[in-house]
């Protein structure tokens, strides 16, 4: 290194020739031809502008043009004075560097002046024009992963995309056409596009349009700084959209966007979120929001730059002010830290198309789609700057994403050494960001009838990463992509195909068309995007929604506006009830049981308990309904299927205990275990409809206990082992035993389930068929009625449409939360014990009953909240718990009727026996007693059958022999008597001394 | 006569094709729907015309064909979830863009720029041969009896045909006139005609197998409904049942009469209005009746001890019979490993047996199904075929959500035994057979006394005939007041009739009257169908 090397120029200032006018092309072309030849390991780091082989190449290709000719004198000029003053101070600094292009600047175009030429002080001031600020902010700003291109606020961008077809110019970066054809070439705005007002009269248009650039971007810095919410709401006046009335003028006044801009500095977020209908309403910036709609790539980096431009402004200002936390050093410090982040305006607020009509003219345009989230990679870390090196020569290049490819250099780019295929990656020296591609599936509310699905690919980048899991539903904001699609990546054969994504920029999470899930089960906030808080967009943060005042809002009111109406008719109840399954006839109470299930009793949990606010106490109600076949019990399910949040309908023949709960698969991307959910568990703050609740195999019913108390499901399999929450509400349908309901039994009998999961259920409900002259002629008139001409008539009163139902319970749920009144708690304690007491206070008997017991009285508590969420009630009132308390024993009238005394007994349900069948076993019991101790089977016992035959003698009712051996079997556990023998020939014992 | 136009669009459609986009330069927006009306013009008018074209079948497989050449792919529109394709509509020097004209040209010839404008879509779809399309009516439609070079390849992605391990053929179709194609659905048959080409499946994917594409120049949804006399079909009612139950079901005819009665059924009109609201299905009905009988035909005890591997004579006969008919020969194996209904995996729809055209019949037979175990996929594949038959509605699985189909199955059960083992069918018709024609259940196809061709023309054409008349069949205001009369009459004598029955007993008559090609329900009518249903009670045991 000791020896004066000749000079040449392999990486001649290419910001500095540019601003002198005439392209760089020919520049290096110029100096290779006269420059001597090339010594060895001269500059072992030079750095390189990226682009430099394929401007060689376009330079050879038109060195006829007159402008290599300007070109070459410029060079020669150039080149001149510039050789003698480094020749001395060469050497000493650079050589021990492995890589010492590096660390200044970013951007490969401008980092030749620096450290690499130290004998060229002279030289840096032209290569950055700007403040050093602009300079960093530069590099960053271009890394933004969703707009793409790192020349965006340039027409390079497009340029260079066209480049792309051309075969001669295939991998040059930035193609020089642009260069040749556009004067005010690219690198003027690269360098400092911090500072717009460094150069008013520059002319920076959208390329092959007549936008102005400098104008869009005093727009919208005139939005952020004029913008006031009374401009929405003229503008949704206008719209005869509703509007929320603004609490006071003032409110009206305030100037929105700096205040998120304040908001911003203090939370330290970098993304401001804008609803575009906002820019609409701004009467100036009307054609800032058709400009963001056409030209995002440019349009938004702009918006970038002057956020960020304001947010220093408003800092200083604020800092001059001495506003709070601003004040000298602090204020110092904040504005130090601002001007070292990268800040990003996300726009949102288009309406929403179908994925089907995305069309080829939406290309590059900004567009908005809705859909359910199937599947999300990992996250991919994204190169956005690669590192190269020369194998040869150490020289190292740094090479920009271009359209979404990293073009490798084919030989390194220094003249002097130009091997050829010598470029190596260093994977460590590269920038990466984050991103991650989803696939976007429609909603099945969009896709048309008798058509499968259609998918589109996202790209989400940086803070939106991770922020949509599979299973969403989200409304997305992007830029509309096509790119060619090559039949091989290693040839330059292409097809006329192309293949379209969106690069996203804005991420909403939704809700269906159906109720939502039930807030109250989900931990606060943990749904929320991330990244984009400050300025607030997604549903669940209502205070800040209030202030943006947007489009949703205002169409909610308005439907808020419309609920509270209908929540004042006197005849809510019955309404609602007749509008929930409106072609099924009659059934009017299973119905109204059924509506108060949708709405459901609050969640309680109390908060001084264990870790995590303690045990909860599920307000979710339990109804099964058994009953005769072609009952339309199996439609009511399906209905409440439709509508209910989260609805799973599941067939109890068709599940298992696996299905139901939850089992350990294999992802078969990752082939990791992964956890799939089973109905129960996907119905978590929602409902699950379970058909055929009968015939369930009885391994799979006994998980139900668990969930229907506890509201969680147990796994442990192949190493995992967690508690999934189920807070759901299950409504079953059950056939009974015989398949048709015998009215001599009682209901245990009738219904082969176990007592302890029965109890579970708030209402049982038995739907029977009876016969009955009216009924039927009705019924068989409007089954012919079916194949009639004319459409059958359902009732004809009014019924609520689906929509609005569904739309009124989830109001309700998630904004009713009723607490109990002194007066309801006291009709509910009174009705509690005048159920407990209706068995014992019957004068006729003396017998012990239970009618209720403390699950019972959990269940009115539960429906009578129920019922006073449905009035939109804030407390439970003595009506409710009335109505609760009729239901329940509508419920329990038909369900625990016992069939030999005709009265309410729940120990029917509780423990399988009811007081009369337990009257009937002691009265059996007594009798074998007396026919053992006295009499012929004194000592020898008594024949099983004969016993059995000597009681049936005695007493007027038939002698039940499931009955009887239930009997013998408790006086054997006793140890009053023992049974000898197999089969027939058993023989009953009297234990002595018993 | 055949013109010119055919004879060109034959030989170079290619060319055609280039030669019009010339004729309409300017005009991209309109030139899809251009070609395929020239086209629908040149092909479609005529069975005839139709008919020049080669078609493309088992017998014709792709590689039979040349690079380009032009065929008829009478198909089943299997998958519809494919993005669309975007393609480059306009290259260098007035040359067309799509139809797979540009496919691996050489990126010299590329336009060195391009307009966004210039993209176009075209819709792509998976199409497949129509399962379970039965021979006749295959070389009905070919009409072309030269047999081509069978060829033992297996097609490619072979999970998207509804029958594991058939021949069949499964192309990537192309439409270009998006307007056209946005009204093609799952399980539509269509006849495309287009350009074949060999195209990577994905074009996205790096490494995407090969596939036949078909870029469609015109396509035509079949019609169900072409009118033919109905009136001297009357009197094929007789000889048919006859010719089924002599041939196929031991002489029993009876259950013969059933079948033609199942035969004739179709998911109405009617309850199709009221079945194909979306989310709110029940608004107007109690509940959604297909009009289907569900029937099982049982073998009482028939071959306790020894099963059949072979197929029963029934199958053999119903495929003389019927257009699109498929036998699944159930067996644990079978149910514990193939699926009956789509499912999408990895964005691919896979198909399953259930997924079939409209008005296919599908004969279940039971009586290979040994002892042994049934997975859970064995259940669900036993609950989708029982959605089918109660509520004809298909469920194709996606990630996340599962949409319903409408389907018009008819679904006959053959079993031995009392009932069918897996599935609750309306209607359960033992069969009696006569003692000498015992052995001819299953007695091979060689054996089986066919009719003569116009017969048997005769056959088929009844049982459309039959089948067009369910349709429109109706219930005089006298007979449904006799019938409600009737309901409540029974109900008092026996309270264990239920809605149900009347709902049965009403599609035996509604059927019954179709089957006799008439168009309403009469008491007559109503009172022959509690016969037949009386007789057919007093077998069950």
């Amino acid at each position: 290194m000791s020896s004066p090397p000749r000079v040449d120029f392999p990486t001649s200032d290419i910001d500095d020739i540019e601003m002198d006018g005439p392209p760089q092309d020919g520049t290096i072309d110029q100096s290779l031809s006269i420059a001597p030849p090339p010594q060895r390991l001269f500059l072992p780091g030079t750095p390189s502008a990226a682009g430099t082989p394929a401007r060689q190449r376009y330079a050879n290709s038109v060195a006829a043009t007159p402008m290599s000719g300007i070109a070459a004198r410029r060079a020669l000029g150039m080149s001149t004075p510039r050789r003698a003053p480094r020749t001395p101070l060469f050497a000493p600094g650079s050589s021990p560097l492995a890589f010492p292009s590096s660390s200044p600047a970013k951007t490969p175009r401008r980092r030749v002046a620096i450290d690499s030429d130290p004998a060229f002080p002279d030289s840096e001031p032209l290569a950055f024009p700007s403040s050093p600020a602009a300079a960093l902010a530069t590099p960053i700003k271009n890394r933004r992963g969703d707009i793409h291109s790192s020349l965006s606020l340039t027409p390079t961008a497009r340029r260079s995309r066209r480049g792309d077809y051309n075969n001669d110019l295939n991998d040059n970066l930035n193609s020089d056409g642009t260069h040749l054809s556009i004067p005010a070439s690219s690198a003027p705005h690269l360098s400092a596009p911090a500072a717009p007002s460094d150069e008013p009269d520059e002319i920076r248009a959208i390329w092959g349009t007549t936008v102005n650039l400098a104008e869009t971007m005093k727009l919208f810095r005139d939005f952020l700084r004029g913008f006031k919410p009374k401009y929405r709401a003229i503008h949704d006046r206008q719209e005869n959209l509703r509007t929320r009335p603004l609490a006071t003028p003032d409110e009206g006044e305030v100037v929105l966007y700096e205040t998120y801009m304040r908001r911003i500095r203090q939370t330290g977020e970098t993304n401001l979120n804008l609803d575009m209908v906002n820019l609409l309403s701004y009467p100036p910036c009307k054609k800032l929001f058709a400009q963001l709609q056409k030209y995002p790539q440019e349009v938004v980096p702009a918006m970038d730059q002057i956020l960020k431009d304001l947010m220093l402004e408003l800092a200083d200002e604020d800092q001059q002010a001495g506003m709070d936390g601003m004040q000298g050093d602090q204020g110092d410090e904040e504005i130090a830290d601002i001007m070292g982040k990268v800040y990003k305006v996300r726009p949102f607020g288009l309406t929403a198309v179908n994925m089907r009509e995305l069309n080829p003219s939406d290309t590059d345009k900004l567009i908005s789609i809705k859909g359910l989230v199937i599947r999300a990679t990992p996250v991919i870390p994204d190169m956005k700057v690669a590192f190269f090196r020369c194998l040869t020569c150490s020289h190292t290049v740094q090479v920009e994403i271009d359209r979404g490819k990293i073009e490798e250099p084919a030989r390194c780019p220094r003249d002097v050494c130009g091997s050829v295929g010598t470029m190596s990656l260093v994977h460590n020296r590269c920038e990466f960001a984050d991103r991650q591609v989803i696939r976007l599936q429609e909603t099945p509310d969009a896709v048309p009838d008798g058509q499968t699905p259609h998918t589109v690919s996202l790209s989400v980048y940086d803070e939106l990463v991770d922020v949509c899991k599979p299973g969403d539903r989200v409304v997305v904001t992007g830029i509309y992509r096509s790119v060619p699609v090559r039949v091989n990546p290693r040839q330059r054969t292409m097809k006329s195909l192309f293949k379209t994504y969106l690069d996203v920029v804005h991420v909403r999470l939704s809700v269906g068309g159906t109720l939502g899930l039930d807030r109250s089960t989900r931990p606060a906030g943990g749904d929320k995007v991330p990244g984009i808080g400050g300025v607030g967009d997604s549903a669940d943060d209502q205070e800040l929604e209030e202030q943006i005042a947007q489009g949703g809002l205002t169409r909610k009111a308005e439907l808020e506006a419309k609920l509270i109406n209908l929540s004042r008719r006197h005849d809510l109840y019955d309404l609602l009830a007749r509008s929930l399954a409106p072609s099924i006839w009659e059934m009017d109470d299973v119905k109204k049981g059924i509506l108060l299930q949708l709405f459901g009793g609050t969640n309680k949990s109390i908060a001084r308990g264990g870790g995590g606010g303690g045990p909860r106490y599920r307000g979710d109600i339990n109804v099964l309904l058994v009953g005769d076949p072609g009952t339309s019990k199996s439609q009511i399910l399906q209905y409440v299927h439709k509508i209910a949040p989260r609805g799973v309908y599941a067939s109890g023949k068709g599940s298992s205990a696996v299905g139901l709960t939850a089992y350990v698969t294999r992802d078969p991307d990752s082939k990791q275990l992964v956890l799939e959910s089973g109905a129960l568990v996907l119905s978590d703050g929602g409902v699950c409809c379970i058909d055929e609740f009968d015939k369930m195999s009885d391994a799979t019913r006994s998980v139900l206990h668990e969930v229907m108390e506890q509201q969680t499901v147990s796994i442990a399999k192949a190493g995992i082992i967690t508690t999934l929450n189920a807070r759901t509400s299950i409504l079953a349908a059950a056939n009974p035993v015989e398949s048709k309901y015998n009215v001599d039994l009682p209901i245990t009998r009738n219904i082969d389930l176990p007592p302890t999961l029965i109890s579970r259920f708030d209402l049982l409900y038995l739907v029977l068929d009876q016969v009955d002259e009216t009924l039927d002629r009705k019924l068989a008139q409007h089954l012919v009625g079916l194949y009639l001409e004319d459409a059958p008539s359902t009732g004809g009163y009014d019924v609520l449409p689906l929509d609005e139902l569904s739309a009124y319970i989830d109001y309700a749920r998630t904004n009713i939360h009723p607490v109990l009144s002194s007066e309801a708690s006291d009709e509910l304690v009174a009705s509690y014990v005048s159920l407990r007491s209706i068995g014992a206070s019957d004068p006729r008997s003396s017998e012990k009953r239970i009618t209720a017991t403390t699950r019972q009285l959990e269940s009115m508590i539960r429906l009578s909240e129920a019922h006073a969420r449905m009035r939109f009630a804030a407390h439970v009132e003595l009506q409710d718990v009335q109505e609760a308390c009729r239901l329940m024993r509508e419920a329990i009238r038909t369900s625990a009727m016992d069939p030999r005394t005709g009265k309410i007994d729940m120990g029917l349900l509780n423990t399988g026996t009811g007081v009369g069948q337990r009257k009937m076993r002691d009265d059996m019991r007594r009798e074998l007693l007396t026919m053992l101790d006295g009499g012929a089977g004194k000592g020898k016992g008594l024949k099983w059958g004969e016993a059995m035959k000597r009681l049936a003698d005695q007493s007027s009712i038939r002698v039940d022999a499931a009955e009887f051996s239930e009997v013998i079997k408790a006086m054997e556990n006793e140890g009053v008597l023992t049974v000898v023998g197999e089969r027939d020939k058993r023989v009953i014992r009297r234990v002595e001394g018993a | 006569m055949v013109s010119a136009f055919l004879i060109d669009a034959i030989n170079d459609p290619t060319k055609v094709v280039q030669e019009l986009y010339e004729e309409h330069t300017g005009d991209i927006d309109q030139f899809p729907t251009v070609v395929a009306r020239h086209f629908s013009d040149v092909f479609l008018h005529s069975d005839d015309t139709l008919r020049e074209v080669l078609p493309l079948d088992v017998n014709h497989p792709p590689e039979s064909f040349a690079h380009r050449s032009l065929v008829r792919f009478h198909a089943m529109v299997q998958d519809t979830s494919s993005s669309p394709e975007m393609y480059l509509a306009s290259l260098n020097k007035n040359k067309c863009g799509g139809w797979g004209i540009s496919q691996n040209m050489p990126a010299s010839e590329w336009p060195s720029s391009f307009d966004y404008c210039d993209l176009k879509e075209a819709t792509a779809l998976w199409a497949v041969t129509v399962p379970g399309q039965t021979d006749w009516r295959t070389e009905e439609l070919t009409a072309r009896s030269h047999c081509g070079s069978s060829s033992s390849q297996s097609p490619p992605q072979p999970h998207k045909y509804p029958v594991p391990n058939a021949p069949h053929i499964g192309v990537q179709v192309k439409i270009y006139d998006n307007e056209a194609a946005q009204s093609l659905k799952a399980t539509d048959i269509v006849t495309f005609i287009g350009i074949l080409t060999s195209e990577s499946l994905d074009s996205e994917a790096v490494s995407s197998p090969m596939v036949p594409s078909l870029h469609v120049l015109c396509h035509k949804v079949q019609s169900i409904d072409d009118a033919s006399p109905t009136e001297e079909l009357a009197t094929v009612r007789d000889d048919l049942i006859k010719w089924i139950s002599d041939e196929a079901l031991g002489g029993d005819e009876v259950a013969a009469q059933w079948l033609v009665l199942e035969l004739s059924a179709k998911v109405s009109v009617f309850s199709l209005s009221i079945k194909r609201i979306r989310l709110i299905p029940d608004t107007a009905t109690l509940e959604p009746h297909p009009s289907y009988l569900r029937l099982s035909l049982c073998h009482v005890f028939l071959h306790p001890h020894h099963h059949h591997p072979a197929l029963p004579t029934l199958h053999h006969v119903l495929s003389d019979l019927l257009p699109q008919y498929l036998t699944v020969p159930l067996s644990l194996d079978l149910l514990n490993k193939e699926s009956f209904s789509p499912e999408s995996k990895d964005e691919d729809l896979h198909s399953g047996y259930l997924q079939v055209p409209q008005g296919t019949t599908l004969l279940l037979t039971e009586n290979g199904v040994q002892e042994g175990k049934l997975v859970e996929k064995g259940i669900m594949n036993i609950r989708a075929v029982q959605e089918v038959m109660d509520a004809q509605t298909l469920e194709y699985s996606f990630p996340f959500s599962k949409f319903s189909f409408p389907t018009d199955i008819v679904t006959i059960v053959l079993c031995d035994g009392r009932k069918s083992a897996f599935f609750q069918t309306g209607f359960i018709v033992p069969l009696k057979t006569k003692p000498s024609l015992k052995d001819n259940l299953y007695k091979p196809r060689d054996q089986i006394r066919t009719p003569d061709t116009v017969k048997l023309a005769t056959y088929r054409s009844f049982l459309a005939a039959a089948k067009r008349c369910f349709g429109s069949v109706q219930v005089a205001e006298e007979t449904s007041r006799h019938i409600q009369e009737d309901f409540v009459r029974q109900r008092q004598e026996d309270p264990s009739i239920t809605a149900d029955d009347l709902i049965h007993l009403m599609k035996v008559a509604r059927l019954l009257a179709a089957s006799m090609l008439g168009r309403e329900v009469t008491v007559d009518i109503w009172e022959t169908s509690k016969k037949l249903d009386a007789s057919r009670r007093k077998r069950l045991p």
